[in-house]
């Protein structure tokens, strides 16, 4: 994506939503079982 | 592997990050146990400087093979003003100072050049990338004033909106307006008090300049959204570098390319990019910065660069601040 479009999610997200994402504070995500080859092929 | 493209430039890095943008799609915004809903892993991928036109030809193809099967991945591209100048004209330019006709890269060619130039910038645009600022001479502004960027800023706006007539070209102009423009990189990423009190009022967004640790979510400060490149460790050395393709070069070999280790290198700087992505994705989700240029430090192609590139090359030293 481009920056201007991240500019643009973030200037719609409220200063707690922003605070959770910095703490990490929801659901997170199993680390992806992925190699270079893999992602490459 | 290594993915070639166009005259053989390899975008290995981009390759990566363009298939990792497509596994994120699947996951993003995935239902919540705990504060809010997950937000999606983004990917930001950028270009910085603009003068060759195979570059920008190797570059539109990129996009354009990455998004056949769907308008689903766009780049930004931080241009210099001066490649937006034809040679003939470099005097309409007066970095702040330095002398008139004076750019720390080069101007733009021959007005056909510009032209080109133009065509390229205008098709990607409305391909939805973005195009953003790199100011104009390419200098280190790291002491500049507020009044000095805004010099600088007002002769990139002129210089978009006058490249037609600056440039002898009657039928050139750009297909977005200055306004579309609101984002920026220092060129060395050499910034100060006087950039940062200049950016907002010149209408501008965000700046990418800065550094942060790779799981920083991006702070708006003064008005403008730092979103900053990422500290990382290179895997396999223990090195640290920025999210940046010259930063690795010059961790990686100094900055002299060297054949015997180029596969080396490349699986270095591709394990570290994997890490960063995996360790956001099942993280806090940081976004990713990847700041990249019109050129293939490290690469094969280096060793094909025209005169002008390593010109630039050589001004580019710097980046690794």
């Amino acid at each position: 994506m481009t920056y201007a479009k991240l500019a643009d999610f973030m200037d719609q997200q409220n200063a707690e939503t922003l605070a959770a994402y910095r703490k990490g504070d929801f659901a997170r995500a199993a680390t992806p079982a992925l190699n270079v080859a893999e992602v490459l092929r | 592997m290594a993915v070639t493209f166009g005259r053989g430039a390899e975008l290995t890095a981009g390759r990566l990050v363009a298939a990792l943008a497509t596994l994120v799609s699947f996951g993003a915004v995935a239902p919540a146990q705990a504060g809010v809903d997950r937000p999606p892993q983004f990917i930001v991928m950028a270009f910085d400087n603009c003068t060759e036109l195979e570059r920008w030809q190797e570059l539109t193809d990129f996009a354009a093979e990455l998004n056949r099967n769907g308008d689903r991945l766009h780049f930004t591209f931080f241009v210099s003003g001066s490649n937006f100048i034809a040679d003939g004209s470099r005097n309409i330019y007066e970095g702040p100072h330095h002398r008139r006709g004076y750019s720390r890269i080069s101007f733009g060619g021959s007005p056909e050049q510009i032209r080109k130039r133009v065509e390229y910038a205008n098709a990607l645009y409305l391909d939805g990338h973005e195009i953003a600022s790199h100011a104009v001479g390419h200098f280190n502004g790291a002491a500049w004033s507020v009044r000095d960027w805004e010099k600088e800023f007002s002769a990139f706006s002129a210089v978009l909106k006058n490249v037609g007539p600056n440039n002898g070209l009657a039928e050139s102009k750009f297909a977005f307006s200055t306004t579309d423009v609101i984002g920026f990189r220092a060129p060395y990423l050499a910034t100060g008090a006087g950039l940062y009190g200049a950016l907002k009022a010149h209408g501008f967004r965000y700046d990418t300049s800065g550094v942060s640790v790779a799981n920083a979510w991006p702070e708006k400060v003064d008005g403008v959204w730092r979103f900053n490149l990422a500290m990382l460790k290179i895997q396999g050395s223990g090195k640290g570098t920025l999210s940046m393709d010259y930063n690795f070069f010059v961790a990686q070999s100094r900055a002299v390319y060297d054949p015997r280790r180029y596969e080396a290198v490349r699986e270095q700087t591709l394990q570290t990019y994997l890490r960063y992505f995996k360790t956001n994705y099942a993280g806090n989700r940081a976004p990713l910065h990847i700041g990249h240029h019109f050129m293939n430090y490290g690469a094969a192609p280096i060793t094909r660069r025209s005169s002008r590139s390593r010109a630039r090359s050589a001004a580019c030293r710097k980046c690794a601040a």
